[in-house]
């Protein structure tokens, strides 16, 4: 059951909402690399409530890391990064699943420890992992999203191989051996790894709840220096849809009814009595068209506590009404979660509403 | 950043490859991106092969460019180089 209180302020955003939360509650994340990009992405990923993570390196936690690596402190020098990584996440996400792997990801055990997850992060520090993921993403056919730092730039790539975009898209022939910079040698700026990072997490999060299109097939280059994020494109035909197909229903989808303009009908028909409408607002609304018991909840309340006070019993039909649809819909898992079993939210709120009992 | 390449187009090697040499600072393999609206051309043949960007193979303060487009020796006059990089 999603935790309406914790999740709330993402929850509550556009094109989030309750299934959002609940595709990265069902998420499976492999991050590769816990060092100075894994450290913002392992931090955000578990904070926004990815149901598991994958953290794999075989590296241990030295003096110079901590310099950019927030999730390690000084008492894990010389832990391993996957531990001691996942340890941090434990502590800041107690409801989520962790697997800390510390092993190097080789091409004979690429393919079998990256299989089973929805997402692949590389937050990986060098140029030949980078293609093993990309190839082992593509015989996965699941994407992936990689980011680099180097001194005072970064780069971000959301990559598909089923959707024909992949790091070998972008670099198809390794880097030859001479041209090759750790960020030990040459240098990099701690805040660069966390914007990056930060990017990356952001653009996981649009994968994930498959509500926004990511960044796809493209380089996303940002430049401290001169403070200017510019998009190469690589790929010029984009797929339509978004990289990680919906689902038709969840576990509990049965607790909470969506209405809008196409099956609001079964909702009322089934009632078997009237239902009680909750407007959780301050709007001014015509309800002289809806024939049923209205109450308008007063949203410095608490409108859990307030619609419960006011239902006559657990078994009642209630339909609950916000502006947008967004809190509406959160209040309604919440009150399942209190044991009601016919509530019901307009998807998009007032817009809905008056589509359903104005006509308009 | 922006890389003007030489108006004057040299021709070696293959009837197609086109070679450059351009002095920079940049130790590392780059990824090249040109300009593919105002040069339709190489739109049209990278569509065919790779998507509107080429390779660069340096050294300290040289690079090798080579670009492979079609016979109308347009110039390139804008020009995209981004780092390949791999810091994590």
């Amino acid at each position: 059951m999603i935790n309406l209180e914790r999740y709330e302020p993402q929850i509550s955003l556009p094109n989030f909402g309750i299934s959002g939360q609940k595709y990265l509650s069902l998420a499976r994340v492999a991050v590769v690399g816990a060092g100075g990009l894994g450290s913002p992405v392992l931090s955000y990923l578990s904070t926004a409530g990815v149901g598991h993570l994958s953290i794999i390196d075989f590296d241990v936690v030295k003096e110079r890391n901590l310099q950019r690596q927030f999730i390690h402190k000084e008492s894990s020098i010389g832990e391993s990064k996957a531990i001691s990584a996942g340890h941090f996440v434990k502590s800041r996400n107690s409801e989520m699943s962790v697997e800390s792997m510390d092993l190097e990801l080789n091409l004979a055990n690429s393919v079998d420890i990256l299989s089973d997850h929805d997402l692949i992060i590389d937050a990986s520090d060098n140029f030949d992992t980078r293609y093993l993921i990309s190839d082992a993403a593509g015989q996965l056919s699941v994407p992936f999203i990689s980011g680099a730092v180097h001194r005072y730039e970064g780069h971000v790539y959301v990559c598909s191989p089923a959707h024909g975009f992949d790091y070998r898209s972008i670099f198809p022939e390794p880097v030859p051996d001479d041209f090759r910079n750790s960020c030990s040698e040459s240098g990099v700026l701690g805040p660069i790894c966390g914007i990056v990072g930060s990017m990356m997490t952001s653009e996981a999060l649009k994968v994930l709840t498959r509500k926004r299109t990511p960044h796809f097939g493209s380089v996303l280059k940002f430049d401290s220096l001169s403070m200017e994020l510019s998009t190469l494109p690589i790929l010029h035909d984009l797929p339509d849809s978004l990289l990680l197909p919906e689902q038709e229903s969840f576990p509990d989808d049965n607790s909470v009814h969506i209405l809008n303009r196409d099956n609001y009908v079964d909702f009322f028909l089934n009632c078997t009595s009237d239902p009680i409408l909750f407007y959780i607002g301050s709007n001014t609304v015509d309800f002289s068209r809806v024939g049923f018991p209205v109450h308008t909840i007063d949203t410095d309340r608490n409108p859990l506590d307030a619609i419960a006070s006011k239902s006559p019993n657990q078994t009642h039909p209630l339909a609950l009404l916000c502006d947008y649809g967004m809190r509406s819909e959160m209040f309604a898992y919440g009150l399942a979660r209190l044991g009601f079993s016919r509530v019901a939210s307009f998807q998009l709120g007032l817009q809905t509403f008056r589509e359903i009992f104005d006509g308009s | 950043m922006q890389l003007h390449l030489p108006s004057q187009i040299s021709r070696s090697g293959d009837a197609e490859v086109f070679r450059y040499t351009i002095t920079t600072d940049l130790t590392v393999l780059e990824l090249l991106e040109v300009a593919s609206k105002t040069h339709p051309n190489l739109l049209k043949l990278t569509q065919l092969q790779k998507p509107g960007y080429l390779h660069i193979f340096g050294e300290k303060s040289r690079m090798n460019i080579s670009l492979n487009y079609d016979d109308s020796c347009t110039p390139y006059t804008d020009v995209r180089l981004v780092l390949a990089i791999a810091g994590g």
